[in-house]
């Protein structure tokens, strides 16, 4: 086993870390309260090249492994979870399905514009199919040249400013076997875009909801082979979980930064409270717990870099990791007392972001589903 | 970084779990209720290299790296956890700080028997008034013309009724707190040493645990270990390398007791069908898996850190804290996915659960870990 880093990965880390602290923290408060990224903010991003980070260099990307592209969206979701999230949901489950089932003649289309910066989206939740993901009812009907879609989807991550839209619809009889996957662009006619949702937290990052009404959508545009759009989805998301347990570590990371340099300055009863053991554990229990789910990510990156079946372990951190960020958040705020409650300290924001971590791409009871299957299935069924 | 294992290494683990599934788990139960140390299998274990595994071939070890050595403490403790404290003190606490810290001709003398396995190993820190506040040592060591006089009683000593050679902390100026303790190597079978009693304890029942009582034992010059006053530091040292291979033997216990629970969550059947198929349970082992995964890789990685630098206090300290309270977890678990069965002695999970418990608590409590990493970040 080796538990250092590379020196490369240390060098891109810190230029990232560097862009974050300089760019995207002075706009976080404002991006928070105005619901919406900041559009200078946005541009800078694509052209630092944010947008191709996981993209293979033959297609404009930078190519980068995916325990590095952990590291990364770690880094962001340290400054701004919102930004982390668009940048991961673009880089993994809305390129990713193309990449992986996609032909050769999708890759070359979409591809290298996806990894210049436009926007990637992930369509799957709908307001019946949620957790139970194999059981949404939009429709794809075959016709001439292609196929005409129908129906809603929910949450959908970048849909605001998205071009492209991975669409998973019914093409066959019920259940998970009889979906696909589409690639809809937003021009298409029949594709509704709908308002953002007001949300809780991580008000940076935009989700939507969209109608499809008989959309449609050409031959070529089916990823894959019909029938394969449960597979397609859940592979997306496999991956996906291993972003969101990076964004999990940022916050969890702004969160002990947070608390332990309040802890130091903060005095009461005559001496800064990071004197009293009370405190003292919360910020050592928080940088255990840190640490343990940030090694489950690390390795569920490994795996996945090794070509090596990640399923288990992705679930795994995933559920460590937004479990503990979530923990962490709510101890940031506690030792922060009375100004943790206030918009003039971050931790309060952390509080709100984070709170989705445990329900997107994949609930809490979702991953204990998925660990569990994979457990008893070693065991013998 | 890099998650996988040298062959070296899965060849150790796959030896270890092999032994421990043949030569432990099939006796522990009846080691357990007879409180017996198991004295035929620490012999095979000296055998098999691995009561001095981190020590160099000339001086009697096996010569491996510290995770090799931290694999086999916890495959060896998914068969009987007091085994792997037997092992992970001598180890850890007796070979370590006498390689570490011992001149040539001390290592010639006293680490190459305990490396090979010939002789056993204590570690005398705790006192009846000294344990999580370890510097309030009372034992004395007092200068003499040919060496040194130690007294003083020793508390909760793993090994202590058994063991050949003692590594033993003493104030040499009781005026100077901590940088008054210096450590000494002690002959077990000396004059003036004894057992005043052994431990009857709720868990880990085949490992011995000792009152150990100094009454004007003689050193010569070649006693003492390291420097006069530097005794802390080589304690602190020591158990910072010590608590790993603790964090080993709590992931023996929590792997035990997933084992355990998932084969009986396959076969028992309620409500028409096995309890496996419920998500109350399927939840559970979920919860099992990934804290006994996490605890892993924290307490491989402070195997790793520790032969990349001697500051792996808080690794080390994060590996412990986290692996023994899973462990704990673990076990609990078990017992209630065995209901009424993880109660009865029948049943190998009221034993996970008594045994684990001692491990949030020996080689610095866990609040001592807490202390360690918060002390460590706030700095």
């Amino acid at each position: 086993m080796d538990f250092g880093l590379r020196e490369d990965q240390e060098l891109f880390v810190k230029g990232v870390r560097d862009f974050a602290r300089g760019e995207i923290v002075p706009l976080c408060q404002k991006m928070d309260r105005e619901g919406i990224i900041d559009s200078a903010l946005l541009d800078q991003i694509r052209q630092q090249g944010f947008f191709g980070l996981t993209f293979p260099e033959s297609y404009g990307g930078v190519g980068l492994d995916t325990h590095t592209y952990g590291l990364v969206i770690r880094e962001l979701a340290r400054a701004d979870a919102g930004v982390a999230i668009m940048i991961s949901v673009h880089n993994s489950v809305g390129s990713y399905p193309i990449l992986k089932f996609g032909s050769e003649e999708l890759k070359n289309k979409y591809l290298p514009q996806m990894a210049q910066g436009k926007l990637a989206s992930f369509c799957v939740t709908e307001p019946g199919a949620g957790s139970d993901a194999g059981s949404m009812s939009a429709r794809a009907e075959k016709v001439d040249g292609g196929y005409r879609l129908t129906g809603e989807k929910i949450w959908v991550t970048n849909g605001h400013f998205a071009e492209y839209f991975v669409v998973t619809a019914r093409t066959g009889g019920a259940g998970s076997k009889g979906l696909s996957a589409f690639i809809v662009e937003r021009e298409s006619e029949g594709l509704q875009i709908g308002a953002k949702e007001d949300k809780m937290g991580l008000r940076s990052s935009d989700a939507i909801s969209l109608v499809l009404d008989n959309a449609f959508v050409p031959d070529e545009n089916l990823i894959g082979e019909e029938g394969i759009g449960f597979k397609v989805a859940m592979s997306a998301l496999d991956g996906g979980r291993i972003g969101v347990a990076y964004q999990a570590l940022g916050i969890a990371d702004a969160c002990l930064d947070a608390a332990a340099r309040y802890s130091l300055e903060r005095e009461q009863f005559g001496k800064p409270i990071a004197r009293q053991q009370a405190i003292q554990w919360m910020l050592a229990e928080g940088a255990t717990e840190l640490s343990m789910a940030s090694l489950l990510a690390d390795k569920a990156a490994w795996l996945k870099d090794q070509g090596k079946s990640f399923g288990q372990t992705a679930a795994m951190a995933k559920l460590a990791c937004t479990e503990m960020a979530g923990r962490l958040a709510d101890s940031a705020v506690q030792i922060h007392g009375g100004y943790g409650y206030s918009k003039d300290y971050a931790v309060e924001r952390y509080y709100r972001d984070v709170r989705v971590l445990r329900i997107y791409e994949g609930t809490s009871e979702i991953q204990k589903l998925v660990i569990a299957r994979h457990l008893l299935a070693e065991y013998g069924g | 970084m890099k998650f996988s294992l040298t062959s070296e290494q899965e060849l150790i683990q796959k030896t270890a779990r092999e032994f421990a599934a043949k030569e432990i788990a099939p006796f522990s139960a009846e080691w357990d209720r007879e409180a017996r140390f198991p004295k035929d299998v620490v012999k095979k274990l000296a055998d098999l290299g691995f009561l001095g595994m981190n020590v160099a071939p000339e001086h009697g070890g096996a010569g491996m790296d510290t995770l090799s050595y931290i694999l086999a403490v916890e495959e060896i403790s998914r068969g009987d956890a007091a085994v792997g404290v037997i092992m992970s003190v001598n180890n850890s606490l007796v070979c370590w700080p006498i390689d570490t810290y011992g001149t040539p001709e001390q290592k010639e003398r006293w680490l190459a028997p305990l490396a090979r396995g010939e002789h056993l190993g204590a570690y005398c820190l705790s006192e009846p008034q000294a344990g999580t506040d370890a510097a309030a040592q009372k034992a004395t060591a007092k200068k003499t013309d040919k060496g040194w006089v130690l007294n003083g009683t020793k508390n909760f000593i793993t090994n202590g009724a058994s063991a050949d050679t003692l590594v033993v902390m003493a104030m040499t100026d009781i005026e100077a707190g901590h940088k008054g303790i210096s450590a000494f190597i002690v002959d077990a079978k000396a004059s003036g040493v004894g057992v005043a009693h052994t431990e009857k304890k709720m868990g880990i029942r085949a490992s011995d645990t000792a009152q150990i009582t100094l009454d004007d034992v003689e050193l010569g010059e070649d006693g003492l270990l390291g420097k006069v006053g530097k005794g802390f530091g080589v304690a602190m040292s020591t158990l910072d390398g010590g608590r790993i291979g603790i964090a080993a033997q709590a992931l023996g216990i929590g792997q035990a007791a997933l084992d355990h629970a998932i084969s009986y969550a396959r076969e028992r059947e309620q409500f028409g069908k096995p309890i496996g198929k419920f998500q109350a349970i399927q939840f559970k082992i979920a919860d099992m898996a990934m804290r006994l995964d996490g605890a892993r890789l924290l307490t491989y990685r402070a195997a790793w850190t520790k032969d990349q630098t001697p500051k792996h206090s808080v690794e080390s300290a994060m590996a412990k804290y986290m692996a023994s309270t899973t462990a704990v977890f673990c076990a609990e678990e078990a017992v209630q996915i065995f209901g009424g069965n993880g109660y009865s002695k029948e049943y190998p999970v009221e034993k996970l659960m008594r045994d684990a418990k001692i491990c949030d608590i020996y080689e610095g409590t866990n609040e001592v870990q807490k202390m360690v990493v918060g002390a460590t970040m706030l700095a």
